[in-house]
Order: C-alpha cells, then sequence, then structure tokens
C-alpha cells in the first residue's frame, strides 16, 4: 500500500466517544473537508480505538422505537469514508490504546500504529487539531 | 497577528473568559460554541469582550433552542464557516 501523503488536517481524538456528541461534529467536520477536496488523518486514541473494529458489523442495534429502522455502525461509517475518498482519508488507531481496552481486529483499511507514530503524524500535518479529553 | 479559533463543546470550563483576553490582545478570535457549548449562547451567559461568537445550528437544533434563544451579537454558523476558519492561515485551533 503506498504512503499516503501529508494530511491537511489531522484531527486526535481521544475522548470517550459517547460521553457526549463528540464523535457527530468530528465526522460532520470530516466530511466537510473530505468534500472540500482536502485530505484529513483521524488518530484514534484512548476509547475511540473501538470505533472502528469488525465485530460491530454493518449497523447498529435496532432502536427500540422504530423498529424497522437500520442506522450505520461507526465501523460501517468510517469504512465508507475510507473507501468513497480513499486518497484523502485516513483512520489510524493507537496500537496501545487499542491494546489497552482490547480493542479490535478493525475493519479493512483501519491501520493500527504504534504510539509513536503520532509525532510524525503532527509533524507532516498542516494544521492539527486536538479533541477531547484522555 | 494570530488568529484563533477556539471551539468551546461545554465540557468543563468556559473559553469565553480566554477568548475575551486573546482579543482584547489584538488577535482575532473566534468562539465557536457547538454541542453544551451553544447554552453559553443564551441570554444571560458570560461574553467574550471582542471575540466573535459562532453558535453551531445543529447542535441548537438538537438541544430545542432556536436562535430567538440566544444573546444579542452572536451567529449560528455550520460546519462551511467552521473549515474555513479552520483552514486559513496562521489560525490556531483549541478544542476543549
Amino acid at each position: 500500500m503506498a504512503a499516503r501523503p501529508p494530511a491537511d488536517v489531522l484531527l486526535v481524538v481521544t475522548g470517550a466517544p459517547f460521553a457526549s456528541d463528540m464523535l457527530t461534529t468530528v465526522l460532520r467536520l470530516v466530511d466537510e473537508l473530505l468534500r472540500r477536496g482536502r485530505s484529513v488523518l483521524v488518530w484514534a486514541c484512548g476509547y475511540t480505538t473501538m470505533l472502528t473494529q469488525a465485530a460491530l458489523g454493518a449497523h447498529k442495534p435496532r432502536d427500540v422505537d422504530d423498529w424497522a429502522a437500520r442506522y450505520p455502525s461507526t465501523a460501517a461509517v468510517v469504512s465508507g469514508l475510507l473507501a468513497e475518498y480513499p486518497a484523502l482519508f485516513g483512520w489510524e488507531v493507537c496500537a496501545y490504546c487499542a491494546q489497552d481496552r482490547g480493542a479490535g481486529p478493525h475493519v479493512p483499511g483501519v491501520r493500527t500504529r504504534a504510539p509513536s507514530r503520532i509525532g510524525t503524524n503532527v509533524a507532516a500535518a498542516r494544521t492539527t487539531v486536538y479533541i477531547g479529553g484522555a | 497577528m494570530t488568529g484563533f479559533l477556539l471551539v468551546d463543546t461545554g465540557i468543563d470550563r468556559q473559553l469565553a473568559a480566554d477568548a475575551a483576553i486573546l482579543a482584547g490582545a489584538g488577535h482575532r478570535v473566534v468562539l465557536y460554541l457547538v454541542q453544551d457549548g451553544v447554552t453559553r449562547a443564551l441570554r444571560g451567559q458570560e461574553p467574550a469582550g471582542d471575540a466573535t461568537v459562532w453558535v453551531d445550528g445543529p447542535s441548537l437544533a438538537h438541544r430545542a433552542l432556536r436562535p430567538g434563544d440566544l444573546r444579542p451579537g452572536v451567529t449560528v454558523v455550520d460546519m462551511p464557516e467552521v473549515a474555513d476558519l479552520l483552514l486559513a492561515d496562521g489560525v490556531r485551533v483549541v478544542w476543549h
């Protein structure tokens, strides 16, 4: 697999993803940037490493208030973005955080990286935004 | 002159005071209130000095808040405006 060029925007996402609507905001921003043709790399740390596990499947559990509705899992959303923007979008998972939480294996296209990789990513990115807390 | 985009998600401390200080020092500052942070744009909440205050429209809608609930002088925005500023040269982003 060819190395991806440096990202226009690196989003370091470390917060607990379901403690707030943080993930929705992040995905809205990612969508906006990609539709503009800008490259985006997400570095998933902490509990964010659990969002791309293959075991999550394609859909979220059924909505008891709307049994017929089907919503994509976070793993499916990330997979969709990777498929739609292969040259612009990347999602990397901190190996240490993932191992600490038993998170994995991940859906195809998501890369598991050593913690030290974050330094390389920050150095290569045009803009880095740190989101969330440990 | 450095520009700042301060993103206040409402987790704990308020960035309004920081925005006011930076703006008072002559920096170009946008305080973007999003998620629970939008409640800080309601009438009676702490102003942000000379900083520009943006409020996230979808976050308002998710909380059944309307622009009419907000104090005067704030601007309701969506991701295009945020992306424009984030991609601008010389802008530092603080997300809290």
